[in-house]
């Protein structure tokens, strides 16, 4: 039988998936996935492993994400509460799977080539979660502005992934 | 803007959470009108999540460059012994995430060469965007370098005829000056001491204001300001004229171009704190049968590596527990958090499993 953190290893990806289409927002998935694994992890006596576990993780991870999504409803203003239910409704029916690691790599040959202001602001906003509010203010920029520069910059890495990725499939 | 880049801008508007309700309505309709902005809003999530694992693993590549030291380490009953150490190591982490380097150099001191003269422990260098590797003792540098130095177990320099010691954790800086073929030494965190023979010599200029210094201080930089606090021995500040005022001992004195009035930024004393307030490292709070907290479980084992990346640094911690008992043990993990400081990453192995 195969070891149960084998397992875990092998489904992260079609939870994350799920989890990110029941919880369309950023950072949710990972901490849905991260969620259910503990859980799925603690009751490991109770699965049994010989099945496959995928309707089990499936339903689990329902569970959390019901959760996980109301609570970030509640942070949110009335107005893009609406708009995040919306995306949610849409998002469920929707084909879509997680990225792999080979994605993961291209991007990060990618995020070395950019160039240092470009690496700073990228840093800022994506690692240390700095908003686009802050960081226009520290920048002497817009919040739009800001928004326009980051778009910029994920296009050009998306372009600069595709490009290593040729051959291997793309994102 | 054309509408493929126009939906694009909204969905990242949607993704940092700052759209306003007319821009909401609009992306509404935009994603109403055609099923396949739909998954171009999912290919951005989820090139949200990779950027943010991306960078995180490539900052800790980065930091892994450089060796990791264990800071204490064997048996440790939680949290008498560990109190102190834990309590200095928060307030160092918090000055850590409070402190900015210095990007115009304003505090500097122009050696022509600077030489290790004493390791207490790995003295790392990195020369431009090169690799870090480890600094033997009476290695020299000169001018034309431009190099980065960490001691993480602190380490003396010998600067002509001026001593620098660096506490434990401290980091500095040795910028190349081609001009006039000396180097400028911006000391970016820490606890550092200078030493000279003659103590009237200014050693650390501070933009248009000197320092001269014979003890012990602590330099910091925030915004556009400076902060010069006094911890043992004598300084005198020099704001660029001719005259001069002396620092008093432990009490902050900030230069933003002209020297402030020390009473003025002297912080409130501080109420003496009692042994339980004390910050701690972290513990795991044992939970009995009835699911209420009882005590924390023991510390095996402490590791902390802090790598700086500009204003930020990244300190990472690694706790062991062991469970002394032979039964299942449930707990919850408590983290005071340094002001300024938040989480990027939390993982837990159970054995070598990672859960």
């Amino acid at each position: 039988m195969e070891p149960i953190h084998q397992i875990a290893a092998r489904e992260n990806g079609y939870v994350r998936a799920l989890a990110l289409k029941l919880a369309p927002a950023p950072g949710l998935a990972e901490d849905i996935a991260q969620q259910v694994f503990v859980e799925f992890l603690a009751k490991q006596e109770q699965w049994d492993l010989t099945r496959d576990v995928r309707p089990l993780l499936a339903t689990m991870t329902r569970h959390v994400a019901k959760r996980a999504w109301r609570e970030r409803s509640r942070q949110l203003e009335p107005h893009m509460q609406q708009l995040a239910d919306h995306i949610r409704q849409l998002a469920e029916d929707r084909d879509f799977t997680w990225y792999t690691d080979d994605d993961k790599q291209a991007l990060k040959e990618c995020l070395k080539t950019l160039p240092e202001k470009s690496s700073h602001l990228v840093r800022a906003y994506y690692y240390l979660e700095i908003t686009t509010a802050e960081l226009a203010a520290q920048l002497n920029m817009t919040a739009v502005a800001v928004r326009q520069a980051l778009s910029r910059l994920r296009r050009q890495l998306r372009t600069c992934m595709e490009g290593r990725l040729s051959g291997k499939g793309s994102l | 803007m054309n509408q493929s880049e126009r939906i694009r801008h909204l969905i990242h508007g949607y993704l940092s959470a700052d759209l306003t309700p007319e821009e909401c309505d609009e992306l509404k309709a935009l994603l109403k009108e055609d099923n396949s902005h739909m998954d171009t809003l999912l290919a951005e999530l989820r090139m949200d999540a990779l950027l943010k694992e991306g960078l995180r693993e490539l900052l800790e590549e980065d930091a892994a460059t450089v060796p990791r030291t264990p800071v204490i380490s064997g048996p440790i009953r939680f949290p008498y012994r560990l109190t102190a150490v834990a309590a200095a190591l928060i307030i160092l982490a918090a000055a850590f995430f409070l402190q900015q380097p210095d990007p115009a150099g304003i505090h500097g001191y122009q050696p022509k060469a600077l030489t290790l003269t004493r390791a207490l422990g790995p003295v790392m260098v990195r020369t431009g965007q090169g690799a870090w590797r480890s600094l033997a003792a009476g290695e020299q540098f000169v001018t034309g370098q431009e190099l980065r130095l960490s001691a993480s177990g602190g380490a003396d320099f010998a600067m002509g005829e001026a001593r620098l010691k660096v506490h434990p954790r401290g980091r500095l800086t040795f910028d190349r000056r081609d001009n006039d073929g000396s180097g400028r030494l911006r000391l970016l965190e820490g606890t550092f001491e200078l030493a000279s023979p003659d103590s009237g010599k200014t050693l650390l200029p501070l933009s248009r204001a000197g320092l001269s210094l014979t003890g012990k201080a602590r330099i910091a930089r925030q915004g556009n300001s400076t902060t010069v606090c006094l911890l043992q021995g004598k300084g005198q500040l020099y704001p660029g004229g001719s005259y001069s005022t002396a620092l008093a001992l432990n009490q902050p004195t900030t230069l933003d171009g002209t020297i402030l009035p020390a009473a003025a930024v002297a912080p409130e004393p501080a109420p003496a704190r009692k042994k339980k307030d004390l910050p701690v490292l972290g513990r795991l709070m044992l939970r009995d049968s009835s699911g209420r907290e009882t005590e924390p479980m023991e510390i095996e084992q402490v590791r902390i590596h802090a790598q700086v990346h500009g204003p930020v640094a990244l300190t990472e911690m690694e706790l062991t527990f062991r469970n002394p008992t032979n039964r299942q043990a449930e707990g919850v993990f408590y983290y005071p958090l340094p002001a300024g400081a938040s989480i990027s990453r939390f993982a837990m192995y159970l054995s070598l499993i990672h859960i």
